[in-house]
């Protein structure tokens, strides 16, 4: 079966910045993909090619087959895109505008009708049907986002940060219906800052930085295996004094404080070794931290993330000279 | 059950029947982007308050014509012509300043809220967008005229009223304010807010004039003013004709011009406005072949616009613009020169348009005996001054991001700098030393030009002015041979089946 996207070689420059620097990656039909990646990492530009929005300096792009250079039009009705910025019209209510979408997108009489009726019954927009659009809370304009972008029942949903700046209980509204849409078949791809949100939605991760993949797979294999340098992660909390284990933890080799919390905090033990673990606490022991829990956690997508960002080679490279470039 | 009933239960059943209502009427057969202008635009302040006003202020005007001057007496003639006045000043205010002003607005509004992705992202393309803009604008202006006509039908009563010619100069004021709304919403596509706010100047200037010389015109009569053109005659039709053709050519030129920048690179636009440019010179002659000074005017300004657009448009584009060139055969190659999109083929295609220029030029002196044998000269600056800024951009400002407000700032520059020059030249009385500044500064040899023309400068002013044309016009062709380069590679990559990746690097050029 081909994939629902396929990306080979991708690569979008704006002057001398790579934006894209050469990804590639394939994703399934009915699948839930994460996109994730810190700000500027070339998540909005690839999804924006995705969606048909921009153009690629170089590299391919397939939609359910379809070039979306080549075949731009045919894409995009089979491409729902979510931005991550959405502006609505002012003196329009919220089924004036979902009515506009429609029309605009060629659904005429009852068949607009129907398919105006399921979508906002699906995204619950019907009781804020008659409200003006532009007044509408945050969570409310994303399901009204949303609710366009599923006008044209398509096959491939592109979410752009779906979820920022929505309150829990959004969250989990929003939540619940992309994982409605993933049981209907829908392939999605969403990116988003709140890693351990995707880790429960998606079926497979992506990491971009600096406009390159560094990893594409699924999120237990990532939460699973230690870190690439194989360290491990320890929880441990005090019973006082908890401001000393970041001093302490200076003081010690192969050890590091990545989180503290309020009453101690999680290190990073730069060896899988249970050995040196069990040395480790009987160091804080003897040097007379109050060691009230000490357990190995499972790493999550925060720290599988962190520990790929903050790897050497994924440092940003230098900006190539301006190039001449003839137009 | 309705998935979304797990997350907020009982939806509204007024929505329902909302939507039913909504969903079955009259706006079912119209362009969404129309109904969806229409139902904004009737609903904003500025169109509200605009129509209120007039209704207001021209039932108090009729109120008082009637009160004081009763119907079928000798002075309700006289009232009757000022009452023609106030309808037409207080119309000319409503659809020729505030329906334009409104369109300034109209894409910049969607840029600015990136409301465009979404709209481009629908079946609706660059052209559709622009022109439901432009439309739901006009629209609104033919509501404000409908809703003089009771009011006419008054004024009728009051005597003295030239029915016919007060028709025709509300038809002609219609067809102004569509024009302007055109050029409005052409220019609202121009993100520089320099640009836009000369515009909006341009507009409010004609708020002080325009009134004035419509009201001028009817009060007094206005012999060959347009709007109390009687049209009795073949060659006043005519003028009159070329002249609604002028409006509305350069109505749909703006709004095509609009489309083109805000079209995705997939979308060709270019080809089709420049095909109705060139039917729009043809018709012009056809129109006007009797009447130099007024073809050369009118010729003059289509030209113009036809070249700015063509030397300022983006030159990116995808390989499917191609597609539709390569069923033409061995013809693609000679079509593409002149019609593909942007500037690298706009320069063949402005080269085109000086070369027809030269030849109606010619025919005028050799065939009509009209003009002068200096007028190729004249032509000649006149496109070296629109060739100039063109040059300037490929060359110094290539990283610029709006080719069009690149070169509208340089044009502008440009044409300061030379009027600098030509007040220094004629308060030190040194203009004809000047002539050796033309190849740099060509809109001073366009300034100077009665001064040069009548003098012995004249003999040296057709080189330079074949010189200067020549250079700027080799110096974009230059910088034009990395472009078309890259169409070639284009074609070759089309050629080929299946397609491969495009691989087609267009980030300066954009």
């Amino acid at each position: 079966m081909s994939a629902a996207i396929r990306v080979h070689n991708l690569h979008r420059h704006f002057g001398p910045l790579k934006a894209v620097d050469g990804i590639s990656f394939e994703i399934p039909p009915g699948s839930v993909c994460g996109f994730i990646g810190s700000n500027g990492a070339g998540k909005t530009t690839t999804m924006r090619i995705l969606a048909t929005l921009d153009q690629p300096s170089a590299g391919l792009v397939e939609i359910s087959g379809v070039d979306v250079v080549q075949e731009p039009w045919k894409v995009r009705h089979r491409v729902g895109w979510m931005p991550d910025h959405f502006n609505v019209y002012d003196h329009m209510s919220v089924l004036e505008f979902m009515d506009f979408h429609a029309r605009a997108l060629g659904f005429r009489g009852k068949e607009r009708q129907h398919r105006l009726q399921e979508v906002m019954e699906f995204t619950d927009l019907m009781p804020i049907a008659e409200r003006p659009a532009n007044k509408l809370s945050k969570g409310m304009t994303q399901r009204l986002c949303l609710g366009r972008a599923l006008v044209h029942d398509p096959d491939v949903l592109v979410l752009d940060e779906p979820a920022a700046g929505l309150d829990p209980k959004a969250r989990v509204e929003l939540k619940h219906l992309i994982r409605l849409l993933a049981a209907e078949g829908k392939t999605l791809l969403i990116s988003s800052h709140i890693l351990s949100e995707l880790g429960e939605m998606c079926d497979s991760l992506i990491f971009i930085n600096h406009g390159k993949i560094i990893h594409d797979g699924d999120a237990e294999s990532l939460m699973r295996h230690t870190d690439v340098t194989g360290g491990i992660y320890l929880n441990v909390q005090l019973a006082s004094n908890p401001e000393a284990l970041g001093a302490w933890c200076q003081m010690q080799p192969n050890v590091e404080l990545v989180e503290a919390s309020k009453q101690g905090g999680r290190l990073r033990l730069a060896a899988d070794d249970p050995a040196q673990a069990a040395a480790l606490l009987a160091r804080m022991v003897k040097d007379g931290l109050s060691v009230m829990e000490f357990h190995r956690e499972q790493r999550n997508l925060e720290d599988a993330f962190m520990a790929m960002v903050g790897r050497p080679d994924m440092q940003p490279p230098p900006l190539p000279q301006q190039p001449e470039t003839m137009d | 059950m309705a998935p979304s009933a797990l997350i907020i239960p009982a939806p509204a059943p007024p929505a329902r029947a909302a939507s039913a209502a909504l969903l079955t009427d009259f706006s079912d057969r119209l362009s969404p982007i129309l109904v969806k202008e229409l139902r904004q635009g009737l609903r904003q302040p500025t169109f509200v308050i605009a129509f209120l006003c007039l209704q207001v202020l021209l039932c108090i005007v009729v109120v008082i014509s009637v009160v004081s001057a009763p119907v079928g007496s000798q002075e309700s003639l006289r009232v009757g012509e000022t009452v023609s006045g106030f309808f037409f000043v207080l119309l000319a205010i409503a659809i020729v300043i505030v329906q334009p002003l409104r369109g300034l607005g109209a894409l910049a509004i969607e840029i600015k809220a990136d409301t465009l992705d979404l709209l481009l992202l629908t079946r609706l393309n660059s052209w559709r967008i622009t022109f439901g803009k432009w439309l739901a604008l006009v629209s609104q202006s033919a509501l404000l005229v409908v809703a003089v006509f009771p009011y006419l039908i008054l004024r009728y009563y009051l005597g003295g009223m030239q029915l016919f010619a007060e028709l025709l100069a509300l038809f002609t004021m219609f067809i102004m304010s569509a024009s302007l709304t055109g050029i409005a919403v052409g220019f609202s596509a121009t993100t520089s807010l320099v640009i836009r706010g000369l515009v909006a100047l341009a507009l409010v200037f004609s708020l002080i004039t325009l009134p004035n010389i419509i009201r001028v015109s009817l009060m007094r009569g206005g012999r060959g003013s347009p709007f109390t053109i009687t049209l009795s005659t073949a060659s006043e039709i005519s003028m009159y004709a070329a002249m609604v053709l002028l409006m509305l050519f350069l109505g749909y030129y703006f709004l095509e011009m609009g489309a083109t920048q805000i079209s995705p690179p997939a979308e060709n636009r270019s080809t089709c406005k420049r095909l109705v440019g060139l039917a729009s010179l043809g018709l012009l002659v056809w129109l006007l072949p009797d009447k130099f000074p007024t073809l050369l005017i009118c010729w003059l300004l289509v030209v113009s616009l036809l070249t700015v657009d063509a030397l300022s448009e983006r030159a990116e584009f995808t390989a499917s613009v191609l597609r539709p060139f390569r069923r033409l055969g061995p013809l693609r190659y000679l079509a593409g020169l002149f019609l593909l999109p942007g500037w690298a083929s706009g320069l063949f295609f402005a080269g085109l348009l000086a070369g027809t220029t030269m030849a109606l030029c010619m025919t005028s002196i050799l065939t009509l005996a009209t003009g002068t044998d200096k007028m190729p000269a004249f032509w000649m600056l006149w496109f070296a001054t629109l060739l100039f800024p063109a040059a300037v951009v490929s060359w110094f400002m290539r990283k610029a991001k709006n080719l069009f407000t690149a070169y509208i700032i340089v044009l502008l520059a440009s044409l300061i700098v030379s009027l600098v020059f030509f007040v220094i030249g004629q308060t030190t009385h040194s203009v004809k030393e000047m002539i050796l500044l033309v190849p740099v500064c060509p809109a001073l040899g366009l300034m100077s030009y009665r001064e040069y023309s009548a003098t012995q400068q004249s003999e040296i002013l057709i080189p330079i002015a074949i010189m200067t044309c020549c250079a700027y016009w080799i110096a974009l062709f230059v910088r034009s041979s990395g472009h078309w380069a890259r169409i070639r590679a284009m074609d070759q990559t089309l050629a080929m089946k299946p397609p491969a990746a495009v691989v087609v690097d267009t980030t300066d050029v954009a």
